[in-house]
């Protein structure tokens, strides 16, 4: 692991976005975050499928019947497992936030002393979450 | 490992992976649908719901809206609540997915910077004790980290703007059209060019691109930001020097410099920084220099805008960390610049989608 450049990692002022509320119950705008995630999710698929369906063509691979009866192995099961698991925390993570109304949370962002949140280069968004604590605070 | 290197669009490597380039795809075409089918909605909703406020909203007698007032008709109307509601998860998306997979190969990415810092042409002065202002330090447009605290902020912002531009700057095409159209001294004379908050260095680059036999300098605050503008800038071998340092205290010598740029720097300053860095642009131009900005348009220019466009440049202040952006189109930036001794104008903007060209001129 090589180490972080120096210049980089000062401390941040953190915004704080995942806390906002804009609809009339926060639950609502979870609910949105989730939608728009799974529009992603769904296209991010089709995406590649279509490559997918390019490339097995031009190679004269595709036969429907081949995708159709094809059975996966154990490594392939595991695989999958993480792939669904991911995109699981992707799509349903904001509605597992505890939220703070909009204006309260942007209002604190500015104030005199706003929260400080640790370099971000030495983490990955999974310690930041963890960072957090439960209240998103 | 993976094989990351996919190719590149123009002058952008393609993202290390399908899922996160289609990712970036899917934010890219939500933003396009947000601003034309949700908007074309908005447009006529809030002039609507403007005309039926309490007090009819618009242009005030200082030339300025009264947001209270836009505020009150707008904010619980769910119509105008969703749209900060996509908006706001959009960009959330756009640097989760961005985050996400550059983090994942983070030695790869340090390792290329660590190598390109210490090759030519051009090179890169960092100041690892340069104490950095906290005005600088916030997520501006809630980019993880922001400029200074995310090691990968060059990666990101490339990425994260590219969205912006809708696909259409992938080759810095937006930066060349900006650095050919550039307002030059009135004599000619172009030797050496100072880009302040010059970022990724694209237009620095691009200023070199017209001016080749000029001394191109870029200066930045983040060190992050810098490190990738180098990069690009060996890749391109382009001869351009990149400084760590603050816009309001560059170092460079008095009266040493025919142009200097700034473009969307200042919106992301506090007003007071704003003067300071005017009247530091003053000092260092021989007279005759030029100093040309493009930013948001401020004080009395805004009084023909469209409510909404007031209200969003608000919600973009409140909600997507840009801290200084009510604070300066609040302010009157011409009048700012003649203060600092500038004769200032405005130009008809150079690009389609932004804002005025200041254009200000040392006198002889
Ligand atoms: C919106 S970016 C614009 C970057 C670039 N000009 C472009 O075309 O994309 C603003 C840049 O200004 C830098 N910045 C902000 N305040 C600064 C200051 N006081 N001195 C130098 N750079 C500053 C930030 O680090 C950031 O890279």
């Amino acid at each position: 692991m090589t180490k972080p450049h120096t210049t980089a990692g000062t401390d941040f002022i953190d915004h704080g976005s995942d806390t906002y509320t804009f609809l009339q119950d926060p639950v609502v705008d979870a609910l949105v975050e989730v939608v728009v995630e799974l529009g992603a999710e769904t296209w991010i698929t089709r995406r590649r499928m279509l490559v997918l369906e390019r490339v097995m063509a031009s190679k004269g691979l595709l036969a429907p019947d081949l995708i159709e009866t094809y059975t996966p192995s154990p490594e392939d099961e595991a695989l999958w497992r993480q792939e669904r698991d991911r995109m699981l925390k992707s799509v349903y993570a904001a509605l597992a936030r505890r939220p703070v109304r909009g204006d309260a949370a942007a209002e604190r962002a500015k104030g005199a002393n706003p929260p400080k949140r640790p370099p971000l280069n030495a983490t990955d968004l999974t310690a930041r979450a963890k960072a957090l604590g439960p209240s998103g605070v | 490992m993976v094989n990351i290197d996919r190719g590149s669009n123009g002058r952008t490597p393609r993202l290390p992976s399908l899922d996160l380039e289609s990712q970036q795809d899917f934010v890219r075409g939500f933003r396009e649908w947000m601003v034309t089918e949700m908007d074309s909605q908005i447009r006529v909703h809030s002039e609507e719901l403007a005309a039926h406020a309490a007090a009819p909203t618009g242009a005030e007698a200082n030339g300025r809206v009264d947001l209270d007032k836009l505020r009150a008709a707008y904010d619980t109307d769910p119509l105008i609540a969703s749209r900060l509601r996509v908006w706001i998860t959009n960009q959330r998306q756009m640097w989760t997915g961005l985050q996400g997979q550059f983090s994942q190969h983070r030695d790869h990415y340090r390792e290329e910077l660590d190598r390109y810092d210490e090759l030519g042409p051009g090179s890169v002065e960092l100041d690892p004790d340069l104490a950095i202002p906290d005005y600088c330090r916030h997520e501006i447009h809630i980019q993880p980290g922001g400029y200074v605290g995310n090691e990968l902020a060059g990666a990101l912002y490339h990425y994260g703007t590219n969205s912006f531009y809708m696909g259409q700057n992938d080759s810095d095409e937006f930066h060349i059209m900006l650095a050919r159209r550039v307002a030059r001294p009135e004599d000619g004379m172009v030797a050496r060019v100072v880009d302040l908050g010059c970022g990724i260095g694209q237009l620095s680059i691009a200023l070199k691109e017209q001016f080749p036999d000029a001394e191109v300098t870029g200066i930045d605050v983040a060190g992050p930001m810098l490190r990738y503008a180098h990069k690009r800038a060996v890749e391109l071998s382009l001869d351009v020097r990149f400084l760590q340092r603050l816009a309001e205290d560059t170092k460079l010598e008095t009266g040493s410099v025919d142009l200097a740029t700034a473009f969307i720097l200042f919106h992301e300053v506090p007003t007071a920084v704003a003067r300071e860095i005017c009247a530091e642009v003053f000092r260092i131009l021989r007279p005759g220099g030029v100093f040309d900005v493009t930013d948001f348009a401020t004080g009395p220019m805004r009084s023909a805008e469209h409510p909404f466009a007031t209200y969003r440049s608000w919600a973009d202040h409140q909600y997507n960390g840009e801290r200084w952006r009510e604070e300066f189109v609040s302010s009157d930036f011409l009048a700012i610049l003649r203060e600092a001794g500038f004769v200032a104008e405005l130009q008809p903007s150079k690009m389609a989608w932004v804002q005025p060209n200041y254009v200000a001129r040392k006198p002889d």
